[in-house]
């Protein structure tokens, strides 16, 4: 049960919103200048950063990929409990029968209650420069997810 | 805390945890949560247990606490 995609989905999560964090980052410390008229901006990056975000875009493909190749085998092997990887409701629900609900719920009870505090808190942010506001809010999306994990996880494991 | 005999009846009648609860359509580890009392199943899912262990749901549950008949 460790090993199912709907378990391990916020780690993908994860994995993907660092991906793009290590891109949006970057570009937010560089400089970036945009062409009148049209819609061409140049990106003036120094070495490091510019490692960074390649790694990042690496990151986010590869993880895009995988989760897609992940859903196809996962409803490959269990076509009564299929994924629809165009639907909004997260793959990471586990709803095989009432206890899973009932885990599901509380998982997702943990994951309202921390953004109904970190939201509120956020809307400060906007006091922040950009990169804050940008960090902030991965580091959000990171938490939630890892909320959410650990509370599976710690059912799935007993 | 809900108490049960599920462990001991489904001994009794050679079910393993997978097989009670594809009879009863559950996952096993549902199975494994009921008997370690970690989980109250509703009573739907208590009724179809009764049934497959040949059993009452007043014999099957108790709460902690209460005399078990």
């Amino acid at each position: 049960m460790t090993k199912d995609l709907r378990v391990q989905m916020p780690l993908w999560n994860i994995a993907a919103i660092v991906g793009l964090g290590a891109i949006i980052i970057p570009m937010l410390l560089s400089e970036i200048r945009w062409f009148d008229k049209d819609l061409i901006f140049s990106l003036k990056m120094d070495y490091i950063l510019g490692l960074i975000s390649l790694c990042g875009i690496f990151l986010f493909v590869v993880t895009c990929i995988l989760v897609i190749l992940k859903t196809i085998q996962f409803n490959k092997e269990n076509p009564n409990l299929k994924m629809n990887m165009f639907s909004l409701t997260p793959g990471e629900y586990i709803e095989d029968d009432e206890m899973f609900r009932q885990v599901t719920n509380n998982a997702t009870r943990k994951v309202y209650t921390f953004l109904s505090c970190a939201i509120p808190i956020l809307t400060i942010a906007v006091f922040l420069p950009k990169i804050w506001i940008a960090f902030l809010l991965i580091l959000v999306v990171i938490i939630q997810n890892l909320i959410y994990y650990v509370e599976i996880r710690k059912y799935i494991l007993n | 805390m809900l108490n049960n005999r599920v462990k001991e009846l489904r001994a009794r009648y050679g079910f393993s945890q997978s097989e009670l609860g594809a009879r009863v359509n559950v996952t096993r580890q549902t199975i494994g949560f009921i008997e370690k009392g970690s989980f109250s199943p509703s009573i739907t899912l208590s009724l179809k247990l009764a049934k497959e262990l040949k059993t009452t749901v007043d014999e099957l549950f108790w709460l902690e606490g209460d005399e078990e008949e």
